[in-house]
């Protein structure tokens, strides 16, 4: 990949509404570009570059002729999404978004996250699709914005 | 013991009822949902290959738990996604079970 077109990447990266971080590391885990601060950055490269080879040989190992294209982590308070290639890694970290209006029709705070989905878990407001922590049918433009109601929904 | 029996019994119904859903959603491959101690293990698998998957994938889903955890203490992971040519993994790890779910994933 030349300069060039990981500059326009990283463009477009940026651009996107809602990033709240990005990070560029190369094959040997260095972090050539980042707009966070630099002792996070370092615990990024270090950690996601772990991760991402450790996700590239067990998805290896569970078949070999398959090869990872892109991983997303989805945490209490964000989403990091991971694209590995095989000059460096795209990391992007973004705040949750979400596609169905189940409790989490505001923002994710502390105080309004009731835990890691679960199978007991009661959707708030039932949709007509099947439910989904994310749907399938997201493409790679995973961004997908949601209007704030005007209450926000805490208890069900 | 009654009561928690039929507590039981609600849970079963619940689980079956989530199968069903994620089973029957358009693009879905595969599925395995397994309990952590690997008491309880469902999956539209053969076993050799959903027992092999299910530690290929738990041991990825620990170390990006704890990747998560190192970043921030305070944070968890909810939910890993992991595209690949062939299809799309999805793993949600939880208190108690752990989900795996194998989709076609449609080309952009």
């Amino acid at each position: 990949m030349t300069q060039a077109e990981v500059d326009d990447t990283l463009k477009r990266i940026q651009e996107h509404k809602g990033v709240q971080g990005y990070l560029i590391i190369n094959s040997d885990g260095i972090p050539i570009r980042s707009n966070l601060d630099a002792s996070l950055t370092q615990q990024y490269a270090a950690l996601i570059k772990s991760l991402s080879d450790k996700a590239r040989s067990t998805i290896r190992e569970m078949d070999p002729s398959n090869e990872l294209l892109f991983f997303r982590m989805r945490t209490k308070k964000h989403e990091i999404l991971v694209a590995p290639d095989d000059e460096m890694s795209y990391v992007v970290k973004q705040p949750l978004y979400k596609r169905f209006s189940l409790d989490r029709q505001c923002p994710m705070t502390s105080s309004s996250y009731h835990g890691p989905p679960s199978f007991n878990y009661r959707p708030l407001v039932s949709s007509s699709k099947p439910f989904m922590p994310e749907s399938p049918t997201v493409k790679q433009n995973f961004y997908i914005t949601y209007s704030k109601p005007s209450t926000p929904v805490f208890n069900q | 013991m009654s009561s928690t029996s039929t507590l039981a019994s609600t849970q079963q119904a619940e689980i079956e009822e989530t199968i069903k859903r994620i089973q029957t959603h358009k693009g879905v491959q595969g599925f395995i949902l397994t309990s952590n101690d690997g008491s309880f293990v469902r999956s539209s698998i053969d076993n050799s290959t959903t027992m092999s998957l299910t530690s290929l994938i738990r041991t990825l889903s620990d170390k990006a738990k704890s990747c998560v955890r190192d970043l921030d203490p305070q944070n968890d992971l909810t939910f890993l996604r992991i595209r690949t040519k062939k299809q799309e993994i999805l793993v949600a790890p939880d208190k108690d079970y752990l989900t795996i779910v194998l989709q076609a994933h449609e080309q952009s």
